[in-house]
């Protein structure tokens, strides 16, 4: 089976490369008017708007693509397969990056995508690439493809969390890629299995681990946020569930989260002074 | 009625003063209060599955005249088992407000007496004395049930004490 889609996709490549800009256009266009459905706020569509307008003309000047605003796909896979040389270790280059636009030739389709080559179970050694790395190869080709490589601070394989994929987001950058992740037919997060907040003393992080029914994969996000003034873009009307749980990072750990419906404390009383998860919290009531 | 005291003859007026006993009004009532400490059932942590073992039949709280009330309104006594939040702890003063007088507090617990095992938390009230004023402190973690009954046998004795002598155990608030 794989080795016929490999083929397939080996001829797409090659022979409908044009065919396949088209493709990630539309698909490109879907995702972008689904954002425009979740209100985004509007000075970062603003922000996207222009780069991609921007990066728009430069394309369009190169290849002569008519469309206002489809991204410039075809400089930016170039630019995916020369940083994903750098990540995929011991992964077929060629096939990590064409897999995703191959896969998305139907995009109505996602339960009939190739399933990445991850399930398959492998005798692990302590150095050797984990067995999620082709997934997680996946998703770094693919959000490089977005728009270059600026969402990502890093991605890597969280072994101590039984080999979860890992990305670790500019907290600018967060609300546009929930969306990403959780409408692109590729991806289809939808569902937070954990919704936490960490203090590292230098910066807080918050932490969201999400679910994909379609392709039963979890996926790790990291959002670091300045230590300082907290605040990050809700995403509680993407997923519902990260409702309470950015009002409970609210109330114990102060981070802001901006566009929340309803941001309130949840556990303690309202009229409570400062964070108690913070590191520095000091207890205003001291001894009661 | 009237009974005739002056017709007894000596036998009958020697039977009487060996069956009959004399007291006070205070004391009457301290008797009576004191054996039926009706408790304000007050859970809040594993606190409670010892008051609800002791509760139940084995330990059979029933026989010191001891039955839990749903309702402030009808209680004499809160035992206070559990952890107490600074949350809890307005809710907790209400419904001691709500207990009508006389009214007694048993802290069980380690938590309520003195925070416990929570002692360096941010949201627990380090002992529920601050709240309410105390009448026992109950050690352990949790007391096991012969412990609260020792507790609220120590609660019937000072009731009675405090009739008997007319003056406080501990000074109240």
């Amino acid at each position: 089976m794989s080795d016929q889609e490999k083929e397939q996709e080996k001829e797409l490549t090659t022979e409908t490369k044009a065919a396949n800009v088209m493709s990630e256009e539309t698909v490109e266009i879907k995702s972008a008017s689904k954002e425009q459905d979740v209100q985004k706020p509007d000075a970062l569509s603003q922000e996207l708007k222009d780069e991609g307008s921007v990066k728009n003309e430069s394309a369009s000047e190169e290849q002569g693509i008519q469309k206002p605003d489809a991204p410039p796909s075809q400089e930016v896979t170039d630019e995916g397969s020369v940083k994903n040389d750098s990540v995929s270790t011991g992964v077929d280059v060629e096939n990590t990056v064409t897999k995703p636009q191959a896969a998305s030739v139907p995009p109505k389709k996602p339960a009939a995508t190739p399933r990445p080559a991850a399930k398959k179970p492998v005798e692990e050694k302590p150095l050797e690439p984990s067995r999620k790395q082709p997934w997680l190869d996946k998703f770094v080709v693919k959000l490089k493809d977005l728009e270059g490589s600026e969402y990502l601070e890093d991605a890597f394989i969280n072994r101590a969390n039984s080999d979860l994929p890992t990305l670790v987001v500019k907290s600018e950058w967060w609300r546009y890629l929930a969306l990403y992740l959780r409408n692109h037919p590729d991806c289809q997060f939808h569902y937070v299995q954990n919704f936490s907040s960490v203090d590292y003393e230098t910066h807080l992080e918050v932490v969201v681990h999400l679910f994909s029914f379609p392709y039963k994969e979890r996926l790790g996000v990291r959002v670091k946020v300045d230590r300082t003034e907290a605040k990050v873009d809700s995403v509680a009307d993407i997923w519902a569930a990260a409702n309470w749980n950015e009002r409970e990072a609210y109330d114990l750990m102060g981070i802001t989260f901006e566009g929340h419906p309803d941001l309130r404390r949840i556990m303690l009383t309202d009229q409570w002074v400062g964070h108690p998860l913070r590191k520095d919290y000091v207890p205003y009531d001291e001894g009661v | 009625m009237g009974v005739n005291f002056e017709d007894f003859s000596p036998f009958e007026e020697q039977e009487l003063q060996r069956n009959v006993l004399t007291t006070n009004l205070e004391q009457m009532k301290s008797l009576i209060r004191s054996n039926s400490l009706w408790p304000l059932t007050f859970g809040l942590a594993c606190c409670a599955i010892e008051m609800m073992g002791t509760g139940g039949s084995h330990y059979d709280l029933d026989r010191f005249g001891v039955i839990f009330r749903a309702s402030p309104r009808q209680s004499d006594v809160m035992i206070v088992a559990g952890t107490v939040t600074k949350k809890m702890a307005p809710l907790l003063r209400r419904l001691y407000d709500q207990m009508p007088e006389p009214k007694w507090v048993i802290a069980m617990g380690s938590c309520a007496t003195a925070g416990g095992p929570y002692i360096k938390s941010y949201s627990v009230v380090k002992g529920v004395d601050q709240i309410v004023p105390v009448d026992v402190y109950i050690p352990g973690c949790p007391p096991n049930p012969a412990a609260l009954i020792y507790g609220i046998h120590k609660l019937q004795e000072k009731i009675r004490y405090e009739a008997k002598h007319g003056k406080r155990v501990t000074i109240r608030e």
